[in-house]
């Protein structure tokens, strides 16, 4: 799998940065694989995994800044390591496609101010995982529904689903804040 | 708030705070040996993977200039040899050169009366015989035009090659799935539907902006029927449509119930929806195959 990933580089320059890369973040990586699979070898397999992602999607990748990339590999890493977590338990993940209930937060903001901004992105962090991660793909490091998808291994038939249900709790949330009308 | 301007402050929030949203320890682990090698091993074979195609690469250069110096040797060289290799070489060479004039010219004007004539006769047959065959192929291309109309059952003309035999050589896969199952197809059946699809997409007239919202596409994405068709070997798709357009696009999707049917384009990295609702019959056909 390693010499797919590897094949995929064009030049020799892009290959040190995938090195520069792996050699900076892997053992974050590695914490948040264990975090969840509380197994070493298992972990590691996760951080390969998700370094070979970062291989095949790397063309994208290049334009990325360090904390983007940091943020992509992270959410890339849970994923794989939430993949070996459900095999493990013999169960296939599923995406809970339907929807429980309809949209009906509309918002209104008069002013956009920093607190509100700040407040925006702690509920961003208090989301289920698999919709706080769609919109980190997203709007933090910049990627389409096509790389989204490709990157957490799911439709993109999915990641518009999740997309649409992060804005749609973000909005609700925003609402219950009092931040906005 | 317009989901644009939802979007443009999500996208600003995270720009100014996303650098903290996981934040997990980066103390050094001991990876395994095992780990250690497969990253340092691969890396390694690769670099001297590299090595081994550029040995490669500059061992063919030298084979084939080698061949190209045996080529200008044999074409030029052997020749001058021979010239130079006595005079009553050249003379019978000039001999034999005349020889060939003479024969040459008894030829032409022995053939150039008959010449004149025929091409004189053929100039006047030729537009008639190309007329006819023009009208054979235009004969052809409308028997095939009807026969993709009897198809898909609709006015819609298939575009790729005016034939529906040619759909197999560009090469298309159909993948069809009912309420999010995939189905199995034979070829007959991929063949119709990548009529019905490339058909539908074709015809610009019929692709309007659609109101559909967002909640229609999960309802559609997750509960409706849906065929998707694609190059094979991820190739792209090169759409004709009716007006003489032309645009290339990864794959085609339409998603549909028996009420209403919206066609989904996922062209690159852009999605676009057209309801083509009128369609009825279109998408009675198309369950009829996919079922």
């Amino acid at each position: 799998m390693f010499i797919i990933a590897l094949n995929s580089f064009e030049n020799e320059s892009d290959r040190e940065s995938f090195e520069t890369i792996y050699i900076e973040n892997r053992d974050r990586m590695y914490h948040c694989a264990y975090s969840i699979l509380k197994d070493e070898p298992s972990a590691e397999d996760a951080v390969s995994d998700s370094f070979i992602s970062l291989a095949r999607n790397f063309e994208k990748l290049r334009q990325m800044n360090c904390n983007q990339i940091r943020s992509y590999l992270i959410i890339t890493v849970r994923n794989a390591s939430f993949r070996i977590y459900n095999s493990r338990k013999r169960e296939v993940s599923t995406e809970d496609i339907y929807l429980d209930e309809e949209d009906d937060s509309d918002i209104s903001i008069d002013y956009e101010t920093d607190e509100l901004r700040k407040a925006l992105f702690s509920m961003i962090q208090k989301l289920d995982k698999k919709y706080g991660d769609v919109i980190m793909l997203k709007y933090f490091c910049d990627l389409h529904d096509k790389e989204i998808a490709e990157a957490l291994e799911i439709s993109i038939e999915n990641v518009k689903i999740r997309l649409h249900r992060a804005k749609t709790a973000l909005k609700k949330m925003l609402k219950g804040s009092g931040l906005c009308d | 708030m317009t989901d644009k301007e939802f979007d443009e402050l999500i996208r600003k929030s995270v720009t100014q705070y996303g650098s903290d949203y996981e934040i997990y320890s980066s103390d050094k682990h001991k990876f395994s040996d095992r780990f250690e090698n497969q990253m340092s091993e691969l890396i390694r074979s690769k670099k001297e993977e590299k090595h081994k195609f550029l040995r490669l690469v500059l061992s063919l250069s030298a084979l084939a200039a080698v061949l190209v110096i045996g080529i200008i040797g044999v074409n030029i060289l052997m020749p001058m040899m021979n010239l130079s290799s006595g005079s009553s070489t050249v003379q019978d060479l000039k001999t034999s050169v005349a020889d060939e004039n003479d024969v040459s010219d008894s030829t032409n004007t022995t053939d150039s009366v008959k010449t004149a004539d025929t091409q004189n006769n053929e100039a006047e047959e030729q537009p008639a015989a190309e007329d006819a065959k023009m009208d054979n192929i235009v004969g052809d291309i409308d028997n095939n035009v009807d026969s993709i109309d009897n198809n898909v059952g609709t006015d819609y003309s298939f575009p790729i090659n005016n034939s529906s035999k040619s759909i197999k050589s560009v090469g298309f896969e159909v993948t069809a799935k009912i309420s999010g199952k995939e189905t199995a197809l034979d070829d007959e059946k991929t063949e119709r539907i990548a009529i019905i699809v490339l058909g539908v997409v074709s015809d610009s007239s019929i692709l309007s902006d659609s109101e559909l919202t967002e909640e229609k596409l999960e309802y559609f994405s997750e509960k409706g029927d849906c065929v998707t068709i694609q190059g094979k070997n991820s190739s792209p798709l090169e759409i004709s449509r009716k007006d003489g357009t032309k645009y290339t696009t990864d794959s085609v999707t339409i998603m549909f119930d028996h009420n209403e049917c919206y066609l989904i384009v996922v062209s690159g990295n852009e999605t676009n929806v057209f309801s083509v609702s009128e369609m009825k019959e279109f998408c009675d056909e198309l369950h009829s195959y996919i079922q």
